[in-house]
């Protein structure tokens, strides 16, 4: 069976294409290589000891099994994490993962939040202009063993949100503009979706901040911890 | 109308004809007047009338008319390509806008003709080349491949299928 992972896509909305992508010196290849990290030793989308490779001529690709990064010429972005004990589940300290497959709050929404960074360097390179940018979220395979995935939205909580269903999928679609003007609003986009795959409402989502309706991710908050 | 004695009066921008001043026929030549008003103007004035008008009591003087008719909106402005000073006909590059303030020909400052250009630009001009700038785009969207036009929902499950098998 394979491990529960965690998928991220954004597409640009009408069809984009992305200047030089397959000129592997300089430009998005760089970007691509170095998407950057909020803090040292965090969820992030770096990939030490790696470089992005040309995949069947249709995409650059980096990353393996763990975490994958592709970037298509047509402007589409994909991630995927996998939620295990090594990445974006909790590690074995008092329990096995495989017993207990508790996601990481905060792993799930520094590495999302890091996706929609990366993505508002990657548009630069567009060749067209931006109109909107679809957003997927998706967790594949949410089930480990007999149980699936949950969370616990506070560390310290006892109270479990156990996923609904085994691959939970959602579409939406925000203004391109929002990407480099609120770029923490639209990872809340993102983090929200996936928390309400376990029925979590945004007001109990960990290092977000500000009001309902205008709500987004609290990277200075992500940034403080150690 | 040219026959005339006649006194500015510059707070009405007008003239006033205080009396008659009829020369003869042989004085004017009503095609030549014509031909110099066509090219001294740009574009051509449609409709433009210079006549010999001879005095009823006399018919050997009379007066001439040059008569203008109101022009089409989208003929406007009219440039003057030809300017002469001291009766002395200016080379090189010479263009002059004059406008209409009831009887008065006023002649556009450089300034005036910026901003009217800058106005025209900014209501034609401009408008045409945004649609210029929007039709380059989707002819440029039209040149992406197909393969990139294609509904991008089932790209996306096409490409993430591979994914979900990890």
């Amino acid at each position: 069976m394979p491990s529960p992972a965690l998928i991220l896509t954004m597409t640009p909305r009408p069809a984009n294409r992305v200047r030089n992508l397959f000129e592997l010196n300089g430009g998005v290849h760089d970007v691509v290589a170095n998407p950057g990290a909020f803090r040292g030793y965090g969820w992030d989308l770096q990939i030490i000891g790696d470089r992005p490779k040309i995949r069947h001529g249709e995409y650059l690709e980096i990353g393996g099994n763990r975490k994958l990064l592709r970037l298509y010429e047509d402007g589409m972005l994909i991630t995927r994490g996998l939620i295990d004990d090594n990445f974006l589940g909790w590690a074995p300290l008092d329990a096995d993962f495989e017993e207990n497959p508790r996601v990481h709050p905060l792993a799930v929404i520094e590495f999302t939040t890091a996706f929609v960074y990366l993505y508002a360097r990657v548009v630069q390179f567009f060749e067209q202009g931006l109109g909107d940018i679809d957003f997927h979220v998706e967790i594949v395979n949410g089930r480990v063993r007999k149980r699936l995935l949950y969370v616990t939205p506070r560390w310290d909580s006892g109270d479990g949100h156990t996923l609904e269903q085994v691959n939970p999928r959602y579409d939406g679609t925000f203004p391109a503009a929002q990407l480099t003007d609120e770029p923490d609003r639209v990872a809340y986009e993102l983090v929200q979706r996936i928390f309400l795959f376990f029925s979590v409402p945004g007001t109990q989502i960990p290092y977000t901040t500000g009001a309902d309706g205008h709500r987004k991710v609290d990277l200075a908050a992500i940034k403080r911890v150690s | 109308l040219i026959g005339f004695t006649h006194e500015k009066l510059p707070e009405e921008r007008t003239d006033q004809i205080n009396g008659l001043e009829l020369f003869e026929r042989t004085k004017v030549n009503t095609s030549q007047l014509a031909g110099v008003i066509k090219t001294h103007t740009y574009p051509q004035i449609q409709g433009l009338s210079v006549k010999w008008l001879p005095s009823a009591a006399d018919p050997s003087v009379g007066i001439v008319s040059v008569y203008v008719p109101p022009q089409a909106h989208q003929a406007k402005l009219f440039l003057i390509t030809r300017v002469a000073e001291e009766e002395e006909a200016q080379r090189g590059i010479v263009v002059g806008i004059a406008r209409r303030l009831q009887s008065d020909n006023i002649p556009l400052t450089s300034r005036e003709i910026y901003e009217a250009i800058q106005n025209g630009r900014d209501s034609v001009l401009s408008r045409a080349m945004r649609i210029e700038e929007k039709l380059d785009t989707l002819l440029g969207r039209a040149t992406i491949p197909a393969p990139l036009m294609q509904d991008q929902k089932a790209i996306l499950d096409s490409r993430l299928s591979e994914l979900r098998l990890l």
